[in-house]
C-alpha cells in the first residue's frame, strides 16, 4: 500500500506525462531512418526514469523491501542497456 | 490468534503476488529479447516495417496507462475513503479499457501490412508481444472493476501492485518496438 499522499501522486504523474511529452519529438524523430543514433539514448533514459517513478511512488516502493525495488528498477535499465546496445550494433553494421 | 492469522495470509498472498509478477516479467522479457534479437538479425526488414507503426498512438497510450497507473495509486493510498477508492479504481479500469480501445484502432490501421512477406517477421513479434500485454491490460481492467465492486484494502494493493507492473511493462516495450 503506497504511503504517498494524493499530492505527491499528483506531483509524480505530472512529472511522468512531462517525461512522455519531453520524448514525443524524439519519437516521431526516430521513426524516420535518417534521425540521430543519440536520439537513442535521450529516448531510454526517459523510458528508465519513467519506470522508476512508476516503481517509486506509485508501486510505493521508495520505503518497502530494497531487493525487490532494485529488482524492478533494473529489469527496465537492463532492457535500455540492450535496446542501445542493439541499436548501436545496427548503425554500424548499416554503414560499413 | 485471529489477527495473527490473517497477517500470515497476508504475508502468503503477498509472496504469491510477487512471484506472479516476476514470472510476467520473465515471460515479457523473453519476448522482449526475442525481438531485440530479431531486429538485428534483419535491420532493413524490421526498419520498413516499422515505418507502418503509428508512434503517437502509443505515445498517447503512454498518457493513458500513466494517469490510469496515478488513479490506481490513488486507490491504494492510505486512509483513502471507500467512496474515493472506489471511483480512483473505476476511472483507473475505465482508462485501461481506453488503451484498448486505441491499440485495437492502431491495430486495425497495421493488420494489412502483416500479410507482405519481408514484413511477416516483424509484425508476428510486434503482435504477440503487444497481444500479450494488451490481453493483460484488458483482464486487469476487468479485475480493477470487480475489486471497485467490494474494495477491500488487501485486494487493491494485490490489483493495483499488478496494474503497475502492466504500466512499467509497456514503458519498456513502446520505445523498443516502435522506435528504437
Amino acid at each position: 500500500m503506497s504511503d504517498r499522499s494524493p499530492r505527491q501522486l499528483k506531483k509524480t504523474w505530472l512529472v511522468l506525462i512531462l517525461l512522455v511529452l519531453a520524448g514525443l519529438p524524439f519519437s516521431l524523430k526516430l521513426q524516420s531512418s535518417a534521425a540521430p543514433l543519440v536520439f537513442t539514448p535521450a529516448l531510454l533514459t526517459f523510458a528508465v526514469l519513467k519506470a522508476r517513478l512508476v516503481v517509486l511512488n506509485f508501486l510505493g516502493l521508495r520505503s518497502g523491501p530494497a531487493a525487490l525495488r532494485r529488482g524492478l528498477i533494473a529489469w527496465p535499465l537492463f532492457f535500455a542497456v540492450a535496446a542501445a546496445a542493439k541499436a548501436l550494433i545496427v548503425a554500424v553494421s548499416l554503414s560499413g | 490468534m485471529e489477527q495473527a492469522m490473517a497477517a500470515v495470509e497476508e504475508e502468503a498472498d503477498t509472496f504469491i503476488l510477487w512471484v506472479l509478477i516476476w514470472s510476467e516479467l520473465a515471460a515479457f522479457g523473453i519476448l522482449i529479447g526475442a525481438f531485440l534479437v530479431a531486429t538485428m538479425i534483419a535491420p532493413q526488414h524490421f526498419g520498413f516495417a516499422r515505418l507502418h507503426l503509428k508512434p503517437g498512438l502509443a505515445a498517447l497510450n503512454t498518457l493513458v496507462l500513466l494517469t490510469s497507473g496515478w488513479q490506481a495509486a490513488i486507490a491504494a493510498g492510505k486512509g483513502v475513503s471507500v467512496a474515493r477508492r472506489r471511483r480512483a479504481l473505476v476511472v483507473a479500469a475505465l482508462l485501461g479499457f481506453a488503451f484498448v480501445s486505441i491499440k485495437i484502432y492502431e491495430y486495425s490501421a497495421e493488420i494489412r501490412f502483416a500479410g507482405e512477406a519481408a514484413f511477416r517477421s516483424f509484425f508476428e513479434l510486434y503482435f504477440l508481444l503487444t497481444g500479450f500485454h494488451l490481453v493483460h491490460v484488458g483482464f486487469v481492467g476487468v479485475l480493477l472493476l470487480l475489486v471497485a465492486w467490494r474494495p477491500r484494502p488487501a485486494n487493491v494493493d494485490l490489483v493495483t501492485t499488478l496494474w503497475h507492473v502492466i504500466d512499467l511493462v509497456w514503458i519498456v516495450m513502446f520505445p523498443i518496438v516502435y522506435l528504437v
